[in-house]
């Protein structure tokens, strides 16, 4: 018998060698694959703060549940335990686990984003109850974006879809900067699929994103878009949009776009909403655009401040077309044309500038461009090339017609006459803080396109002629007593989707708009309001739909920035008179 | 004191340390083997989730094994101090030793089988409830067996050249204990029974007369494996375990990756991975696929050289022993162990189907430890006094 055992245990070590020889590699590699683990480490994305850094998009981490089908012995009864704790119904979470399972892959999410006690709950009772029903069944920490302010600002920042990637707006436009790395995890995990120890040599940390700071300010943002929606309600709008803007630097404070959008639950919301139509929409501007060719009448030299234009008393016939004012005027001095805003003796100056000054006026002041903002999908709105200009547009491009340009387009334009002349690039990204904390890449010094117009013709432009508008024009309600509010409203058809000229206009369908800034002295803000297709019996002009939202942005504004009125709004103000005329009859 | 006194009283001390190198290699190679159990089944007992051991040492495997390994050398040195003449039996059956451990190893083995006293592990029902301990009544039975076999076939009065009275009285006892054994453990029951018949040959029985009990015992063998569907499954998933890899074929397959992840020589003592949780029964039946995968092949071929030295002292002993009973002690009790760590090293490298049976001294488990040392115990004694009890009588 003794000997029996000694070559029976002889042949066992046979049996060893023969295991080393002939079936180790192929099943080293198999225990290898049963025993590795990766898991993706992730990168949490930057936050977004405004220009006083305060967050208006954040990442928290939130635990999601995740099953391994090979681990589960009963996926009924698996989804029917873990569905009680975090309370969720169980069917779906059985499908996703048949088919995770049918797919042989080894990782599946069942919910994701859940209450974080019940994830504690559920990875307390799989500790206790050991092999059983939990076994499989894990919880990884993801990253989850949450815009802290719902609505505010929610066209501005776009969204992040589920796997953390932008979109839309500034999550899009600086998705690079806000990612970050993902990195990954190795591990030898136990038979559960716990982790043991890491495989340090594949490891790879995650870099986190970098956090983004904007032009934006919250609380100018909150009150725009307030004011913006109230004004779109009463007038039972269809849209409306308006932007405030820094005219020395060019930074946009408030970008609003009604209706509003919520970021947090961007994938349930419209496409239509979600568009920020304040860059993607252009429109035909209407009277809003006057200032802009009347300061190139004046710079060109074709008139002067002061000067008597005749105005037709209100129809005025070139050729086959005639063209009406709202009230019909006889003389009117070159200011009252703008502030009133007469169709004809702005159609008048066109004659006498002629189409190449014309064009040159448009384009001095950037139309017909992308302003070059940082946001995705802006439009460069329409202007057409010179050749194709006919003798109607030399009428129609000074009445705002024949041309589309966005919100931001006109309201950078407009900063542009509010300072001196510089039309600056529009921004809304003032710097990035990386992972040190360190401020990178700020944007201290304005970017300037182009000098639109020679500053004393902008500050004549400002102080004598919109300023007029506000003071004795038909932008009386813009006006914020005592802060010097200059503007010009605006009235406009919308243009059938077929294209220009008269007759191709929509019945009673309009866009009334305001184009405002404050204070005529020193301007600070310009704002700019638009709002389309507003209920014509209660209202459509813009200086009865839009100058009251922008006279409260304007008043707002000056009320957050603790800035006291700049004359003392009791006293009879006194408008200067140039030429002789009294520009305050009427 | 004379002459003759002389020699006789000098023959005496010889007896009693002439051949104690033998004890002393046997209780070393033991006790090695002992200590490297401790080690693996601290390392095997790894779990992710297991409190930190100064909470609760002896609820774990190792602290447990650490109490019965202490028991176990306990045993070695009680029972090695004990002359081995006094299992052998006595005048009357009812004088005999041997005859009342085995009277109570059957009355062990059927409390197994009654709820309330006896405990299932794992489907089997091979344990007693014993407080808040388990005994496992199947290893007390071995060894119970062996001593009443020796005591029988040393027996001068013994008719054990015939049939009726000699071979079938004892084929009887040693199909009653491997039935009531095989029912639960059928591994225990192969190694008691291939023993068994071993210990009968060496005794003195025809050998021509084995092969009348052997066909029942086969056709019972059979039966047996026939009656539980897992066995027959496990013979089939020997055969072929890629049939089924999460089944039947599980610790097959999981057996082998372990020792394959070793390599020769190993990934290092407690840096093995298949202990969490994919190769069951890791620190008791299959201990020995831990030890290949930590301390390589090379490190099980040291645990299967320490057994065959273990086998060649066995050997040794049974060579120098004098009396027919301390010849048969010393065959049936180091035969029941070596013999239970060939199947177990063979069901652990895939060589013969999947069978529940410990590595003698190594695996975690109390009872199996215990009596193991009391075997050795007995086998050292046998070692030393058998030339003492040979002269003392003369």
């Amino acid at each position: 018998m003794f000997a029996f055992l000694l070559l029976a245990m002889l042949a066992l070590a046979g049996r060893l060698t023969y295991i080393q020889l002939k079936k180790g590699e192929q099943l080293g590699i198999r225990a290898d694959s049963q025993q590795q683990g990766y898991q993706r480490q992730v990168a949490v994305r930057g936050t977004i703060y405004d220009r006083r850094g305060r967050i208006l998009a954040g990442t928290h981490i939130v635990p999601s549940v995740y099953g391994d089908p090979v681990m589960i012995y009963d996926n009924m009864a698996t989804a029917e335990s873990v569905s009680a704790i975090i309370s969720e119904p169980p069917r779906p979470i059985f499908e996703k686990l048949e088919q995770a399972a049918a797919k042989k892959s080894r990782f599946v999410f069942l919910a994701r984003g859940v209450d974080v006690e019940a994830a504690d709950s559920l990875m307390t009772i799989r500790r206790k109850r050991g092999n059983g029903l939990f076994d499989g069944i894990g919880i990884q920490y993801e990253p989850k974006r949450t815009y802290t302010t719902g609505t505010v600002a929610g066209h501005v920042l776009g969204a992040v879809n589920i796997d953390g990637e932008g979109i839309e707006g500034i999550e899009l436009y600086y998705d690079k900067v806000l990612r970050g790395k993902d990195g990954r995890e190795a591990f030898i995990r136990d038979a559960a699929g716990r982790k043991i120890w890491l495989i340090k040599d594949q490891c790879r940390p995650p870099v986190d994103g970098k956090h983004i700071i904007l032009s934006i300010d919250r609380v100018i943002q909150q009150f725009t878009q307030r004011i913006l929606g109230q004004t779109c309600e009463y007038y039972k709008a269809e849209s409306g949009t308006a932007v405030v803007m820094d005219p020395k630097t060019g930074d946009i404070l408030a970008m609003a776009v009604w209706p509003e959008v919520d970021p947090n639950a961007f994938g349930n919301t419209a496409a239509e909403i979600r568009r920020n139509r304040a860059i993607t929409d252009p429109f035909e501007p209407g009277s809003i655009f006057k200032p802009f060719i009347a300061a190139h009448a004046l710079q060109d030299g074709v008139t002067q401040l002061g000067e008597s234009i005749y105005c037709h008393n209100g129809a005025y016939t070139v050729g086959r077309r005639t063209l009406h004012d709202a009230h019909g005027y006889g003389y009117l001095t070159f200011q009252e044309v703008v502030s009133k805003s007469s169709n004809i003796g702005m159609a008048i100056l066109g004659q006498r500038m002629g189409n190449g000054k014309l064009y040159e006026a448009v384009r001095a002041f950037g139309f017909g461009q992308r302003s070059g903002v940082d946001l995705r999908g802006e439009a460069p709105g329409i202007v057409l090339p010179l050749k194709r200009w006919t003798d109607y547009s030399t009428m129609s491009i000074p009445m705002g017609q024949e041309i589309a340009c966005t919100s931001l387009q006109l309201a950078n334009a407009f900063a542009a006459l509010a300072n001196e002349g510089q039309l600056l690039k529009p921004r809304i990204f003032r710097g990035a803080i990386d992972e040190n904390g360190l401020l990178i890449d700020e944007r201290i010094e304005p970017e300037l396109i182009n000098q639109a117009v020679t500053p004393e013709i902008a500050r004549t432009m400002v102080l004598d002629v919109l300023r007029l508008t506000v003071t004795s024009g038909t932008g009386k309600r813009a006006d914020v007593p005592g802060y010097q509010v200059f503007g010009k409203t605006g009235t406009a058809q919308i243009a059938k989707s077929t294209g220009g000229g008269k007759g191709h206009y929509e019945e009673n369908a309009y866009v009334g708009s305001f184009l405002g800034g404050a204070p005529a002295s020193d301007p600070q803000i310009v704002v700019s309001v638009n709002i389309r297709r507003p209920n014509r019996r209660i209202g459509y002009y813009g200086g009865t739909v839009a100058a009251p939202a922008v006279k409260e942005i304007i008043r707002a504004y000056f009320e957050y920035m603790h800035i006291p009125p700049f004359e003392d709004p009791n006293e009879k103000e006194e408008v200067k008179n140039v030429g002789g005329f009294d520009t305050t009859a009427e | 004191m004379n002459e003759e006194q002389t020699i006789k009283h000098n023959d005496l001390m010889l007896g009693f340390f002439r051949y104690q190198g033998y004890a002393l290699m046997l209780q070393g190679l033991v006790l090695a083997l002992m200590g490297l159990g401790l080690v693996m089944i601290y390392s095997a007992q790894g779990r992710v989730d297991r409190p930190p051991l100064h909470e609760a040492f002896f609820t774990t495997p190792a602290g447990k094994q650490l109490v019965f390994v202490g028991i176990s050398l306990l045993m070695i040195i009680i029972f090695s101090w004990i002359n081995y003449d006094w299992f052998r039996p006595g005048e009357t059956t009812l004088g005999s030793v041997g005859f009342w451990m085995l009277l109570l190893s059957v009355i062990l083995l059927i409390g197994a089988y009654i709820p309330g006293i006896g405990m299932e592990i794992n489907g089997a029902r091979r344990w007693i409830k014993f407080g808040s301990f388990t005994f496992q009544p199947s290893e007390f039975a071995k060894i119970a067996l062996m001593i009443y076999l020796a005591g029988k076939l040393s027996q001068s009065e013994f008719p054990r050249k015939e049939f009726l009275r000699g071979l079938l009285p004892l084929s009887l006892v040693v199909g009653l204990i491997c039935g009531i054994v095989g029912k639960e453990d059928l591994g225990t029951a192969a190694v008691i029974a291939a023993v068994s018949g071993l210990l009968l040959v060496a005794g003195g029985i025809q050998l021509w007369y084995l092969i009348l009990p052997a066909v029942p015992a086969i056709l019972m063998f059979v039966y047996l494996i026939l009656s539980e569907g897992y066995r027959v499954q496990r013979i089939t998933s020997f055969l072929n375990p890629e049939a089924d890899p999460q089944g039947s074929g599980y610790h097959a397959i999981q057996s082998l990756l372990a020792i394959a992840g070793g390599g020769w020589w190993g990934m290092g003592l407690g840096e093995g991975t298949q202990k969490y949780g994919y190769l069951p029964e890791d620190t008791t039946d299959f201990i020995f696929s831990i030890i290949c995968e930590e301390l390589g092949s090379v490190g099980g071929m040291a645990v299967l050289g320490i057994f065959m030295v273990f086998v060649i002292v066995g050997w040794l002993i049974f060579r120098h022993v004098k009396d027919d009973f301390g010849k048969l002690l010393v065959f049936g009790l180091m035969g029941v162990i070596a013999m239970q760590a060939t199947i177990n090293i063979a069901v652990a490298t895939v060589s013969v189907p999947t069978k529940g049976i410990a590595l003698p001294f190594v695996s975690a488990g109390g009872s199996g430890l215990i009596f193991a040392g009391m075997a050795i115990g007995i086998v050292c004694s046998v070692n030393k006094y058998s030339q003492w009890n040979l002269l003392k009588d003369s």
